[in-house]
């Protein structure tokens, strides 16, 4: 058995300890079906129907835009390019996500609150007030550039607004506080004593990260990266407010077909591919999680 | 008792008086009714909109706080209505096809061709009965003449919206105010262009960039041998490509370009925030426009007051007001033009000279090939943005 099984408890024994009552889920699961299933149904039924020229669409069934999306070099270029940018954020974002929390969750006390206050910042703030707060600071005239000037790193102005890194931090800054937390909900569920355990037996801090916390904090990693992962794939106004020109995502097409050449169908097809990519990607994550602790038990 | 000087005493109606005191009653009761049943003109009822609730679409961001300060807030002193005012552009025949039926989200929209064109092929604009509207024999007959006869009957023209060149001459030395400014030289780099709605930079890019006519910007198809008009979008090297006005603004005041192509409904908001360095009018060689049409929606459930209200966006002193703080061309002939005007087409013949409207039936040619447009936009986007 692993040191991850001692830690976590079975799910059997969960069940057990709790009141099985399944109907008092059936208000949530009723919620489901309307709120999102129904949508859904919707949703993939508009991908199959096709748009006229001054209209929106006309009932059909037809696999058209499927085959467009899937084949057109705009298209495919454009899937590949949100896949790019969601698996970039994802990575900066956890790997800052891991480290903040590793750090708030060694300390205690008052430090510690405040730390956790600060993490908790960026949920409290409105996307369209974290564009504004970015294109304050990325510009030739913001104040990262004054800063640069101002401290003699730069001598002359520096413009970042309209770059993939502007665009990655907006990114990051709106699901950090999701992955933070993640990470630190299984982070606090390890003993810290196997830490210290480790470093008595003569295992360097390096290797006491990579063999035993990393390994132990796996889950959360997992769960922040997907979370990060999932939330830039559906973000279209950060990605257009602060990332360059030529940054067109699977959102910005979607929200193209949709309003500007109401291409309804369209839309309804990219949104059916992105949810899929989406829901892939979810079950792989869960899949290589799952496969990584069997192979260690 | 007496009889007779009591009957003389006495005031007595006679029959006449009786009938002419209900004939006044009867005519005083009835005048609002053509109103609250619909018929008539609707103004001369004003009594009968009291509180009533109107909602109205207009483009959104500054060209709403004018509509708002100059139109809207009017009217409802003046009538004792609810006019209240949504912002909107690209969603609205989204939002008009999603609603339920006799549910519109708006009584009345904005609406130029392209907007006009996608709603009446859906079918969600209501006709509007032109007998009821003495005010358009004082509209140039240009606003009419452009449109096909089969939209003619849906809603009023209250002017002319326009893509306009600005020029921040703080920022680059000052130069002729004209669309072939945009390929100068000293400008690369230096440009803020519109992507949202790329075809309005394609319009210009075809008329000045490429110098051909519209029709040849209309019959645009994918693949051509020779493509003048995406060769002259190529030649373009700006600084940034815009998504919207908010975006635009920011561009400038953070003088990050010192050249735009800017929307009407957005100019006079930015040349005030700006200050005297911002220059903008219409070129002398003209410049492509889309009309400020507002339209009934079908399934509204205030249809008499609907037609008041497009009534009062055709009286002058509305149009006057409406004129001193919007860079729109008003669609009366005799409306007081503002100092701040730039070439102000004042006559019938400046509008036909001046103005190339980008028409119905124009449009009507684009759509089928719009998809590719746009695809062949982005790929010119590739080549010439910074990234």
């Amino acid at each position: 058995m692993t040191v991850e099984a001692d830690i976590v408890p079975s799910r059997s024994k969960v069940s057990a300890a709790l009141p099985s009552i399944p109907w008092l889920m059936l208000p949530t699961l009723v919620f489901i079906v309307f709120a999102f299933g129904w949508p859904l149904l919707y949703l993939l039924r508009m991908s199959f129907n096709i748009h006229p020229a001054q209209g929106i669409y006309v009932e059909a069934w037809s696999l058209q835009n499927y085959l467009v999306v899937m084949t057109e070099p705009n298209m495919l270029a454009m899937i590949g390019r949100t896949i790019y940018i969601s698996l970039v954020t994802a990575t900066v974002t956890v790997v800052a996500a891991f480290f903040f929390a590793q750090f708030v969750w060694l300390r205690e006390g008052r430090n510690k609150v405040m730390l956790l206050a600060i993490a908790i910042a960026p949920m409290l703030i409105s996307e369209v007030s974290v564009i504004i707060g970015w294109r304050m600071f990325f510009p030739s005239n913001g104040l990262l550039s004054y800063a640069l000037i101002s401290t003699g790193l730069s001598d002359q102005k520096v413009n970042l607004l309209g770059t993939q890194i502007a665009a990655i931090v907006g990114l990051s800054y709106i699901s950090i506080s999701y992955c933070f937390f993640s990470i630190l909900s299984v982070l606090n569920g390890i003993d810290r004593n196997l830490l210290t355990a480790s470093g008595d037996l003569g295992a360097s801090p390096l290797r006491t990260f990579f063999t035993v916390l990393l390994p132990l904090s796996k889950g959360g990693i997992a769960a922040a990266f997907t979370q990060a992962f999932v939330f830039t794939m559906g973000i279209y106004a950060t990605t257009n407010a602060l990332g360059p020109d030529s940054l067109w995502t699977m959102p910005y097409e979607i929200q193209l077909q949709m309003l500007t050449r109401r291409n309804w169908p369209m839309a309804a097809a990219i949104s059916v591919v992105l949810i899929a990519i989406i829901a892939a990607t979810a079950l792989v994550a869960q899949w290589l999680r799952h496969r990584k602790a069997s192979s260690h038990a | 008792m007496n009889d007779g000087e009591g009957k003389t005493n006495k005031k007595t109606l006679s029959r006449r008086q009786i009938l002419q005191t209900g004939s006044v009653l009867a005519g005083a009761a009835l005048l609002p009714m053509p109103a609250i049943i619909g018929r008539a003109y609707a103004l001369d009822a004003k009594d009968a909109f009291k509180g009533e609730e109107l909602t109205v679409c207009a483009w959104s961001g500054g060209y709403l706080d004018s509509f708002k300060t100059a139109i809207s807030d009017p009217f409802n002193a003046k009538y004792g209505t609810k006019v209240s005012l949504v912002g909107g552009w690209d969603q609205m025949v989204a939002q008009m096809k999603a609603a339920p039926a006799g549910k519109p989200p708006f009584d009345i929209t904005i609406s130029e061709e392209y907007t006009t064109l996608g709603a009446l092929a859906e079918d969600l604009y209501a006709k509007t009965d032109r007998s009821k509207l003495p005010q358009l024999s004082e509209v140039q007959p240009f606003y009419l003449t452009a449109r096909p006869e089969a939209a003619r009957d849906y809603g009023v023209p209250l002017g002319l919206g326009f893509l306009l060149p600005m020029m921040n001459t703080a920022l680059t030395t000052d130069k002729p105010l004209s669309w072939s400014t945009m390929w100068d030289k000293d400008l690369e780099g230096k440009l803020a262009l519109d992507a949202g709605a790329y075809w309005w930079l394609i319009a210009i890019s075809a008329l000045w960039g490429a110098k051909v006519d519209f029709n040849t910007f209309y019959d645009w198809k994918p693949g051509m041998a020779s493509d003048p008009i995406f060769d002259a979008v190529e030649r373009l090297r700006p600084a940034k490509y815009y998504k919207d006005g908010a975006e635009l603004s920011f561009l400038m005041l953070q003088e990050q370009a010192s050249f735009a192509e800017i929307y009407s409904a957005d100019a006079l908001g930015l040349m005030q925030n700006g200050g005297p360095t911002y220059k903008t009018g219409i070129p002398t060689d003209g410049t492509v426009a889309y009309g400020d049409w507002y339209i009934k929606v079908k399934g509204t459930q205030h249809d008499a007051l609907a037609d008041a209200f497009l009534g009062y966006l055709l009286e002058k002193e509305t149009q006057d007001r409406f004129i001193q703080v919007q860079m729109s061309v008003m669609s009366r002939k005799d409306v007081k033009v503002p100092t701040f005007w730039n070439n102000y087409p004042v006559t019938n013949e400046d509008l036909v000279k001046n103005v190339r409207l980008m028409t119905m039936q124009g449009l009507e040619r684009l759509l089928p090939n719009f998809d590719a447009m746009g695809e062949r936009f982005q790929q010119a986007v590739l080549k010439t943005s910074k990234g």
